[in-house]
């Protein structure tokens, strides 16, 4: 707050105090008092009047500043009714009254909106758990029967039903989170078994290095997945006939990596910073298939997890995937 | 054949797991009187329990109570919950291991055969065909008085030709096998391990151990 703009709101006092000033000045003079004690009394009263809307000005711009403070370092901002003092001021009780009045409207809709999420949310896991039951039972009739077409399709199927419920359960990863000492092979073995056929049949030469050895502290299912979403673009999008899978561990003095690489169709080096938002499906890639939401899920649960991870392509020629795994025997999500 | 009993109220799950199971050469029963299990597994006798959580009126961890009562025989848990409150919930309840659906054929077989091998130790002994002895402690295979020793590999090989002899084994499920084991191999990569096993055992006499049958696969 300047000093002019409070003088501007005071104007009105101003004015009438120097004409008040002046009408007494006037009075006084006509009253036959001599001009030198009036000239006095009026630059005392001036004086009185500017020592008073300094003081007064220091005062509210403390009150103003410190309003402004506790706003600016709070998180939550639409609690700040519940941290600042209810003023004594006629006008700003009224102000207070509005804040208060709308920081419980805010409260409640956000609250409501919270509760019809959890119920959503509920609903869905609910939902995905049942929908795996006949899942389970059409893959088992399709290995019954060595039907590869059906069991290929209702495993695709399946991955979807996870990425919901991976998706859904993305902003509380906390709820559902075990850490425990794992090796690479551990991560990622599971996510081979469950690509095996699509592998096989397009004759992808898989590598697996240095993994059995190194150990990392991580959740597996959570690591399961992300591995799973990055293997499933590599395997999306190829465009050479000698197809190569090659995951590697490497262990660093600070941390462990674990590398994914494909030489498939890569990423245009426009897109390389992009690839994680949400939403985005490419410039050069056909849509068919492309929510957007693999990497960027991918990318938000490595943030959770704390594991660094990053893309490296050159287009047309390969695509190499790095998370990194801090080495020491904690960490928490964040 | 080691019997298993499938504990599970989806009927089409029920009977699609009693083809899977029965294939693989285990005696199945199935029972949907959850409420009195003890009478159940008292005429049947079970190896191994396959217990489902969501069951109707009541749920496997109480089902589980019950059969912990009357036989020591090890439960694996299947569901279609991942969560790991159900995952510690399961192994706390006494669970021996605990199967998420749908489920991955290898990896619930190989769970059912783990948890089955444990209670009973024969399984553990040195496999022999022919006279050729394959140490599994030791990952060697001994013929007369000459002995290689194998790549983990090689020795991954030799175990499942040893342990379907005298079947043949079909190239898809050896490979099907490997890759439960993290060797991820295809058919050309197959060939030539096949090929690399077989001049090895050329050196210490063995000239066709491993053959070949056109179009299928391999036998001992």
């Amino acid at each position: 707050m300047i000093f002019l703009e409070y003088l501007e709101e005071k104007i009105f006092f101003i004015i009438i105090s120097l004409i008040f000033t002046l009408l007494l000045s006037i009075y006084l003079l006509l009253i036959g008092i001599d001009s030198s004690v009036v000239i006095l009394l009026a630059v005392l009263i001036i004086l009185f009047i500017f020592i008073f809307l300094i003081s007064n000005y220091l005062l509210i711009k403390k009150r103003y500043k410190k309003i402004v403070n506790l706003v600016d370092s709070l998180d939550e901002k639409y609690l700040i009714k519940e941290v600042i003092k209810k003023p004594k001021n006629l006008e700003n009780r009224a102000y207070y009254y509005a804040l208060d009045k709308s920081c419980k409207a805010l409260n409640d809709k956000l609250s409501e909106v919270e509760n019809s999420k959890n119920e959503y949310l509920d609903f869905l896991d609910s939902f995905i758990h049942e929908i795996k039951t006949p899942i389970a039972a059409l893959s088992l009739y399709a290995d019954n029967n060595s039907d590869k077409k059906i069991k290929e399709e209702v495993l695709k199927i399946s991955r979807l039903v996870d990425k919901m419920l991976f998706f859904s359960k993305s902003d509380v990863v906390e709820k559902d989170y075990f850490i425990k000492e794992v090796s690479l092979i551990d991560l990622v073995h599971p996510v081979l078994l469950e690509y095996k056929n699509y592998l096989l049949n397009y004759s992808f030469k898989v590598e697996v290095k240095d993994l059995d050895n190194l150990k990392v502290y991580t959740d597996i299912k959570w690591l399961n997945f992300i591995i799973s979403q990055i293997l499933s673009n590599s395997l999306k999008y190829q465009n050479k006939k000698n197809r190569l899978i090659r995951i590697k561990g490497i262990n660093n003095k600070n941390n462990i990596k674990l590398e994914i690489y494909d030489n498939g169709v890569g990423i245009k080096e426009s897109d390389l910073s992009k690839v994680f938002e949400k939403g985005f499906t490419g410039s050069n890639r056909a849509k068919k298939n492309s929510s957007g939401i693999g990497l960027y899920l991918t990318k938000k649960l490595c943030d959770k997890l704390g594991l660094d991870i990053k893309i490296e392509s050159v287009y047309l020629k390969y695509t190499k995937v790095t998370i990194t795994f801090p080495k020491g025997n904690y960490f928490l999500t964040k | 054949m080691e019997k298993i009993l499938i504990i599970e109220d989806d009927k089409v799950i029920r009977e699609e797991l009693s083809i899977l199971l029965t294939n693989n050469n285990y005696t199945v029963s199935n029972t949907t009187d959850f409420l009195n299990i003890e009478k159940v597994i008292e005429n049947i006798k079970p190896d191994l329990i396959l217990l489902d959580i969501n069951l109707p009126n009541t749920s496997g961890y109480e089902v589980i109570k019950t059969i912990k009562k009357v036989t020591s025989k090890h439960v694996i848990f299947v569901t279609s919950r991942n969560t790991i409150e159900d995952e510690l919930k399961s192994l706390k309840s006494g669970g021996y291991d605990f199967i998420t659906k749908p489920y991955n054929k290898e990896l619930l077989l190989l769970k059912i055969r783990r948890c089955l091998d444990e209670v009973n130790p024969k399984n553990h002994k040195d496999l022999v065909v022919n006279g050729v002895v394959l140490d599994l402690h030791l990952s060697k295979l001994k013929y007369q008085d000459k002995e290689i020793e194998l790549t983990r590999n090689e020795f991954l090989l030799m175990y499942y030709l040893f342990l379907n002899y005298p079947n043949i084994l079909s190239k898809d499920m050896l490979i099907e096998y490997l890759w439960n084991d993290q060797f991820y191999l295809d058919e050309n990569i197959l060939i030539v391990n096949i090929n690399r096993l077989r001049n090895k055992l050329r050196d210490i006499g063995l000239d066709d151990f491993i053959k070949t049958v056109r179009g299928v696969g391999y036998k001992l």
